[in-house]
């Protein structure tokens, strides 16, 4: 079966105006679904849209699952994989404009009624006017690459910095001696962090490096013990959890099984 | 891997996984009955939420910088939870989004969560807003919330990367009770460092059924533990393959498992 012979046949490439008639067919299609789902009794809505979670997570498992062509490393599915994905990104896109009408809507209502830091909202709002303009028109141009490295890059920069003040209050914290696991964790930081700086290694230098059984004694091989012995295993064994956790999640929302949750009574209402 | 015919046996043993889960939510649905053990970190969300009540400060909720994914819509699913008690006492809640996918179905969850606590009037449509996709931007902004609210609780679920550390040692500056969890392994140490409880590994994934105890859920969560029992028994098998001379890395059942 030619699935991708069958739907370029059907729907054949748009060119000329029939671009522009495909995208406001397109858009009528959507506005025709909305206003359905929003006419729509709670069970049949519920059932729709388990209906279209299901399909839609049964192309990928279909893609995944049904074998492929070992010349192309295709099966029937995956020439529609960028397709779908584009669909995706289309509607992460209209959900962009959500959110920014969201920011100019709080930070205009803030201005416009002189809320206390309304100054602020002035700049932020200005900021997105000016680099939409740069970006749009300007994109090329010394002024929107200025605009980009020189005050947004160094923005992200100078937050990015800061976490080195955190960490030092983080790390005061967790390893002031209050309990046995406390010292613990401070006397395993204490150890690796000697065993990856030259003083901490110098400390123990004059133990033979390897061959002997007090090389085991370096500091630098007690910390990579720590680190590959017991720290990545530990991490290993969350990460299982958490992959076998998101496996049985993500089986709940394919079969729309996700109960008691918030999404359930929302198809429901 | 990304066909199953790339490795069969990786994605047959996908398949026994979800079909376990699968068996245990059926039982569950059936009424068979589980256990579920404490969660300290989630006991503590309405110690939280009383703790906002008694400071009259609001409660802050951040997502992280999930997507629209099975990570950020659990965040959402815990979030609700909290929304629902807070608007029986009249808490002001903040949640900044980072993803703006997300945030429109944060929106609905905030506003439905009022209405389901009998509380719509308490809804604020400025409570959920959309800050920025970029991680630093996003990060100056809620730290700035943080300090100029003076928030009372903090609750951080979901997908947290360099910010996280931000986030926590801002909300732990004003005094804030914090509780965070994360399916990023590498930011659970700033989690544990700086917020009083921290849900750890699939703990994140249990919230849901340990705050709901509906039957699936509940399901879901034992049908979890079996398969974890099977990837336990599948490492203790392995250590003894490799350990015994005559198996060894060339017997069928490690290379079975070996990364190719």
């Amino acid at each position: 079966m030619d699935l991708k012979g069958f739907l370029g046949r059907t729907f054949p490439a748009a060119s000329g105006a029939w671009i522009w008639w495909s995208i406001i067919l397109a858009a009528i299609g959507c506005v025709v679904v909305f206003v359905l789902l929003q006419a729509l009794p709670g069970r049949a809505r519920k059932f729709l849209i388990a209906a279209v979670t299901f399909l839609a997570g049964l192309f990928y498992a279909a893609e995944f699952f049904l074998p492929v062509n070992p010349e192309t490393d295709e099966n029937i599915l995956t020439f529609a994989v960028p397709t779908v994905g584009n669909v995706t990104n289309v509607l992460a896109a209209l959900t962009l404009g959500l959110g920014v009408f969201s920011l100019v809507r709080i930070h205009g209502q803030k201005v416009a009624k002189l809320r206390e830091g309304w100054e602020n909202s002035v700049v932020l709002l200005a900021g997105i006017v000016v680099m939409a303009v740069a970006g749009l028109g300007y994109e090329d141009s010394r002024f929107y690459r200025s605009l980009f490295r020189d005050v947004l890059n160094s923005f992200d920069a100078a937050m990015f910095a800061t976490l080195a003040f955190f960490i030092i209050s983080a790390a005061y914290r967790a390893f002031r001696v209050k309990s046995a696991e406390a010292t613990l964790l401070m006397l395993a930081a204490l150890v690796v962090m000697l065993g990856q700086i030259p003083i901490g290694q110098y400390l123990t230098h004059w133990l033979p490096e390897k061959g002997s059984f007090a090389s085991l004694f370096r500091l630098d091989s007690i910390s990579n013990w720590l680190l590959i012995t017991v720290n990545a295993p530990a991490t290993r064994a969350i990460g299982f959890g958490l992959g076998i956790g998101g496996l049985a999640i993500a089986m709940r929302l394919w079969l729309s099984l996700e109960r008691g949750a918030f999404f359930e009574a929302k198809a429901e209402n | 891997m990304t066909h199953a015919s790339d490795r069969w046996e990786a994605a047959i043993l996908v398949a026994v996984l979800a079909a376990i889960v699968l068996f245990t939510i059926i039982t569950a649905q059936r009424g068979r009955k589980y256990f579920i053990r404490r969660i300290p970190g989630l006991n503590a969300i309405d110690e939280a939420v009383g703790r906002a009540t008694e400071m009259g400060r609001p409660i802050l909720m951040v997502p992280g910088l999930s997507a629209l994914g099975v990570v950020g819509l659990q965040a959402l699913t815990i979030f609700s939870y909290i929304i629902k008690t807070a608007a029986q006492f009249g808490n002001r809640i903040i949640m900044p989004v980072a993803d703006s996918a997300l945030y429109t179905v944060a929106e609905e969850v905030v506003r439905d969560s009022y209405a389901a606590a009998g509380k719509p009037e308490g809804y604020d449509p400025n409570a959920v807003y959309f800050l920025s996709d970029r991680q630093f931007a996003f990060a100056s902004g809620v730290a700035g919330t943080i300090f100029r609210e003076k928030v009372a609780a903090s609750f951080l679920f979901g997908d947290f990367f360099a910010e996280s550390l931000i986030f926590a040692e801002a909300g732990q500056s004003v005094g804030a009770i914090q509780v965070a969890g994360t399916v990023q392994t590498t930011q659970l140490p700033f989690f544990i460092a700086s917020c009083d409880y921290t849900i750890i590994g699939d703990e994140y994934y249990a919230a849901s059924a340990y705050i709901s105890r509906e039957p699936t859920l509940l399901g879901s969560l034992v049908g979890q533990d079996y398969c974890k029992i099977i990837v336990l028994l599948v490492i203790l098998i392995g250590v003894v393959g490799m350990t015994v001379p005559s198996l060894g890395a060339e017997w069928a059942f490690i290379k079975w498992f070996t990364l190719r």
